[in-house]
């Protein structure tokens, strides 16, 4: 995303949360890592994926909101189109690195005991069709799925900041109704086959992001939503809190479950399990809460984020796009170094701090290519003035 | 450390052993203890047991190179010879690739037709390699449990095959994850079949990563035999 916001005050807990969900999409993604019951979807009913797409929402319409009100909708729609093409080119690469380790395996181990029941690679018998479903983003192997729902809502982001800039609670409702349609109708855009759709089903998962645009593009126009203070906020940060810690209850109680079948599951036969692909209203509703945490509680510039560990988390988060398409070729690797080499305790240890070590390296990069060969220095943490 | 020697210890046995094997026996922690089955049980003390098996092509079995070498046959065989006198016939209807969403439609059916007593259901290994939601599987899965006992069967849930290898690209844990959550939720009992291979994978006692054809039809038929035993005993003591 731009970075050069200077004036406006960089609000530091987009890149930091952001670069938190990368961090965690590289861990959740490895089969049986343990380290995924500390990451976000251990702790709340709401995953990484979530926070991704809440960020990206946000942040666009901010940035490319400032852009629209200097430089007029022409020109923000010419940028934000040509933001989709870079994901669109990094996602085909993806999948490309991505065929390549199916076709390798595939080629390897290739035992009528297993090849069969699977059908892993079934894609590369017939290239001509996979090639053109993937070029319409139709085909999505596992991983490869947030991108195209990324794209695609930011595709459609330039109409979505007219429409607000018209009528913002027309814009949202138009949002909402189509939610609901997709809830209830489970509409979608072809998928993987022509029987299931999108994993994300991005009928759905618009809601969220346009939530979260309208919030970015009224900070951009200088009219933050957030209430920031009286009763309104109380209630909002009391709200908010409960939702969190009801989330939290629940979401322990299942890990805590399959770790140790006698204590229950919290709502475990009602709730589970949580239909991911179409964001039901109680996901909807944890992200939305965490998020409000967030901007109640933490300042922009808080002391955890700008400091020394907390800043590389910041690099990671401000160069997304880099650090998110090396997670997922960090997760399929990772899991062929554990499958080779076993799940034991030191491997695990060695291949998330690897990895997580590789993404910081990457951010590093990215922002030291930014800055003209340099690393610009980290803002000097507020003055306290006896509050935390 | 352990998977390091594991090859050479392999090594060891084959030569030292002189082509005998080692038997697979089931971990005690995996083995199927104390079923209730109270179809088979009734249909065994009328003389008969017919069992229908569906499940995707480990069951069907290809990879054992004969019809007779495949799973189900071999269950056939080891419950007969359990249980004297009474007329076993297992019948396998397992399709390649098949969902348990597309199973489960032909579910009553099925039942139907082979009069069967028992339903012995092995899927979400073709759900784990293409990925998706959990949620239609769940479903699928428990429509189908609820869809066998209102026909009058026992059902017995097998997991995934433990594939050593594709680990690399398919996750299986969500999914294994959800069939012993539902086995439990209906308590039905439920064949641990990855873990099951893994163990005779890990001891040396099966080679799954066999890459010479031939010995790969011997692994398929000896690991159809050992998992048709892990089933047969348990339901043969359910029965009498």
């Amino acid at each position: 995303m731009a970075r050069s916001d200077a004036a406006a005050g960089r609000d530091y807990r987009l890149d930091f949360f952001r670069g938190l969900a990368l961090f965690a999409i590289f861990i959740d993604h490895i089969p049986n890592n343990p380290l995924g019951y500390f990451t976000i979807r251990g702790l709340a009913l709401a995953d990484a994926a979530e926070v991704f797409i809440f960020i990206s929402g946000y942040t666009a319409a901010m940035v490319y909101g400032r852009k629209m009100l200097r430089d007029g909708p022409l020109f923000a729609s010419a940028l934000i189109l040509r933001r989709v093409w870079q994901l669109y080119v990094a996602h085909i690469c993806l999948f490309v690195l991505y065929s390549a380790e199916v076709a390798y395996t595939v080629r390897r181990f290739d035992n009528p005991l297993f090849s069969d029941e699977l059908g892993i690679g079934d894609f590369l018998v017939r290239p001509d069709e996979t090639i053109i479903r993937v070029l319409l983003l139709e085909f999505q192997p596992a991983l490869l799925d947030i991108l195209p729902l990324y794209i695609a809502l930011l595709g459609v982001l330039p109409l979505f900041m007219l429409a607000v800039r018209r009528h913002a609670v027309a814009a949202l409702l138009c949002s909402a109704g189509l939610y609901v349609l997709a809830q209830v109708t489970e509409l979608n855009l072809p998928g993987n086959t022509d029987a299931n759709g999108w994993f994300f089903n991005p009928f759905a998962w618009q809601f969220l992001f346009f939530i979260a645009a309208s919030l970015g593009f009224a900070q951009a126009r200088g009219r933050p939503v957030l209430p920031t203070a009286g009763w309104k906020r109380q209630a909002l940060l009391i709200g908010s809190a409960a939702i969190a810690a009801a989330g939290l209850v629940i979401q322990l109680s299942w890990t805590l479950h399959l770790w140790k079948p006698w204590i229950p599951g919290v709502l475990f036969q009602s709730l589970f399990p949580i239909h991911k692909s179409l964001l039901p209203p109680i996901r909807l509703i944890s992200i939305l809460a965490l998020a409000s945490l967030v901007g109640l509680l933490i300042k922009r510039e808080a002391a955890f984020m700008t400091g020394r560990v907390g800043w590389l988390v910041i690099l990671c988060g401000q160069n997304s796009l880099y650090v998110f398409c090396l997670s997922i070729l960090l997760s399929l690797l990772g899991n062929a170094v554990l499958t080779f080499a076993g799940r034991t305790v030191p491997m695990l240890i060695a291949v998330n701090l690897g990895g997580v070590l590789l993404m910081i390296g990457m951010g590093l990069l990215g922002t030291w290519f930014d800055a003209g060969g340099r690393f610009p220095p980290r803002p000097v943490a507020a003055p306290a003035g006896g509050t935390a | 450390m352990r998977r390091i020697w594991m090859p050479f210890t392999a090594l060891l046995f084959a030569t030292s052993v002189q082509g005998a094997e080692l038997p697979c026996t089931v971990p005690d922690d995996l083995a199927l203890h104390d079923l209730v089955l109270p179809a088979v049980k009734r249909s065994v003390a009328e003389g008969a047991l017919p069992v229908l098996v569906l499940g995707g092509a480990a069951m069907a079995g290809a990879a054992a190179g004969d019809a007779a070498a495949t799973l189900p046959a071999q269950l056939e065989t080891d419950l007969a010879a359990a249980l004297p006198g009474v007329r076993v016939r297992v019948v396998n209807k397992a399709v390649p690739r098949a969902t348990a969403d597309a199973a489960l439609p032909r579910i009553p059916k099925l039942i139907a037709e082979t009069g069967a007593r028992l339903v012995i259901w092995a899927t979400g290994a073709r759900e784990a390699a293409t990925g998706g939601d959990l949620e239609p599987f769940v479903s699928a899965l428990e429509d189908g449990i609820e869809a066998a006992r209102a026909a009058g069967a026992d059902v017995i849930l097998v997991d995934m095959q433990y594939a050593p290898s594709l680990a690399l690209i398919a996750n299986y844990e969500p999914f294994r994850t959800a069939l012993i959550d539902i086995a439990a939720v209906h308590e039905i009992p439920i064949l641990l079949r990855y873990e099951m291979m893994r163990a005779w994978n890990d001891g040396g006692i099966l080679d799954l990563d066999v890459r010479e054809p031939e010995a790969r039809r011997q692994v398929a038929r000896r690991l159809y035999a050992c998992l048709a035993a892990a089933l047969a005993g348990p339901i043969a003591a359910a029965a009498r």
